[in-house]
């Protein structure tokens, strides 16, 4: 696949096209069924959107889906085979690039049964619903890659930038109320930490249980407030702070304080600086959520500074890893879903011809595409030995679901060493001092 | 084998009151904007049994494949051997 649009998807876009309603039919047979049912309306919306063939459910069957358990419970891991992959220097050189053309973006309202172009998608057959949040015009949609249950985008009415902000707290609180039977959450507003568009502000969603929702409390916190808003640690890879309130007016200012104080927030014996010559590295991706009734807000902590020996990023996974990941940690792998891109599949079915006969590991080096992965083979080798026919699939996929944690690790600022842990209680006390003043 | 334009239409017209994106009312203006986006002033009437697809990917690569062999007879003439005779093979 090229860029992921071909000629033919323009093709089969437009008779779809003459399938589907115009926008105000579907927008108030969604409202008329929401008024009944919230849970049906998002049933009968995400129906529509597989029906139409804008979500492409016969391409999405064919990504490859597995679960590994660890320690920190089950990760998912999806190795997607409908979308291409983009490099994080190009993402964060796009957050700067002129916008002219039309659509803006592949966000933008204006994608609504556009006819598309060869490095667009068409999407006459792509219908969108307008919300109400922060008492702003958003819109709601699902994802055309499907990597969880009812995986959907909220998006701003407006191109405007991905930004971090008390207002992001504000909207993704009324989301979940209005939506109670989903998640949602942002990513984070810098290049490296955040997601692959950060030109256009939107949030991801959907009705699925990731292994960081799982994760259960390691430690409770003290974070003023009264007892209004309750803190927690979880156990997890990355570092998240877990908030819950039954108001959401005392969540979303106990999580905008914290953010405030994260953003300034420096501990350089754990590796973290909040500024290089005024430019920002520190920000949150934050995840909301109804729980029996309670406001549930997840501040996963992030930092996005390099150094001369991570220039890709500190809290990044590090270069030993970038033969399996190298892209951004967005939100949906915070959570615990790998997505790996397509070429992978290909190298792991070559690669399992080597695990079973280790010898020809010795002439790894002759195939161009798997030198990357010699050391890993190696390592494997070395564990399990030489491995049958009938078991290599399962071990490749434990091992890589292994290298996902490992990826986490990297990811998270303080870390689960009991120095990192210690770190974490600092900025935790530095947290609920402030809040007492 | 040459596909039959006129019968994959009317299984899309299936497919989508099956999946409720049409109603009964809306058939008949749906096969018109579908001959339209096909390029063609006359179908033939036909009869189609009923089936249940979870997706119009079958009926769509067929469509595909008919509007590929439309062109694969005019181009031909033109420029053998070009990007888009080549993919006619994939189908
Ligand atoms: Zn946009």
């Amino acid at each position: 696949m090229d860029d992921g649009v071909d000629a033919w998807d323009l093709f089969d876009t437009k008779i779809m096209g003459c399938l589907i309603g115009r926008p105000s039919e579907i927008i108030s047979t969604f409202f008329n069924i929401y008024r009944r049912d919230k849970k049906e309306a998002t049933d009968y919306f995400y129906n529509l959107s597989k029906a139409s063939n804008y979500i492409r459910t016969d391409r999405i069957a064919k990504d490859m889906k597995w679960k590994t358990q660890t320690e920190y419970g089950e990760l998912d891991i999806t190795i997607n085979l409908s979308k291409p992959e983009k490099d994080p220097r190009a993402i964060a050189a796009e957050k700067n690039l002129k916008t002219t053309s039309y659509p803006k973006c592949l966000l933008c309202k204006e994608n609504e049964g556009y006819s598309g172009r060869i490095n667009h998608p068409a999407r006459q057959n792509h219908r969108i619903i307008p919300i109400t949040i922060n008492n702003e015009n958003w819109f709601f949609q699902y994802s055309p890659y499907v990597y969880y249950n009812e995986h959907c985008i909220v998006f701003k009415g407006e191109h405007e930038p991905m930004k971090i902000s008390r207002e992001t707290f504000c909207r993704l609180l009324d989301f979940v109320e209005q939506f109670p039977h989903y998640f949602i959450g942002s990513n984070a507003d810098l290049s490296i930490v955040g997601g692959s568009i950060l030109s256009h502000d939107h949030f991801q969603g959907g009705n699925y249980e990731f292994a960081m929702t799982k994760a259960p409390v390691e430690k409770e916190y003290a974070i003023g407030y009264g007892k209004k808003v309750k803190g927690y640690r979880i156990k997890w890879p990355m570092s998240v702070i877990r908030l819950e309130a039954v108001e959401k007016c005392d969540l979303i200012e106990s999580a905008y304080q914290i953010y405030l104080k994260w953003k300034n927030y420096s501990d350089v014996d754990a590796g973290i600086i909040s500024h290089t010559n005024g430019i920002p590295h520190n920000t949150v991706t934050p995840i909301a959520r109804m729980v029996d009734g309670r406001f549930q807000l997840d501040l996963v902590l992030r930092n996005n500074r390099t150094s001369e020996e991570y220039p890709y990023g500190i809290f990044h996974p590090h270069q030993e890893l970038h033969h399996i990941k190298k892209e951004n940690i967005g939100l949906i792998e915070v959570m615990g879903l790998a997505v790996l891109p397509a070429r992978l599949n290909n190298e792991f079915k070559e690669l399992t011809d080597y695990l079973v006969n280790p010898h020809k590991l010795l002439e790894i080096d002759k195939n161009e595409k798997l030198i990357k992965h010699k050391e890993w083979a190696i390592e494997i080798n070395r564990k399990y030995g030489p491995l049958m026919h009938d078991q290599v699939e399962e071990v490749l996929k434990n091992e890589i679901g292994q290298k996902f944690l490992k990826v986490l690790e990297d990811s998270g600022v303080f870390k689960r060493d009991v120095e990192g842990q210690n770190a974490f209680d600092k900025f935790m006390e530095s947290v609920n001092r402030d809040s007492k003043e | 084998m040459d596909v039959d334009i006129s019968y994959e239409i009317e299984r899309l017209l299936q497919y989508g009151l099956e999946k409720k994106l049409i109603h009964k009312e809306d058939v008949v203006y749906t096969r018109n904007k579908i001959m339209e986006v096909l390029g063609l002033e006359d179908i033939n009437e036909v009869y189609i049994n009923t089936e249940e697809l979870s997706s119009p990917e079958p009926i769509l690569r067929n469509m595909l494949k008919w509007a590929l062999q439309k062109a694969y007879y005019w181009m031909m003439e033109l420029t053998p051997g070009t990007y888009l005779t080549q993919r006619l093979w994939d189908v």
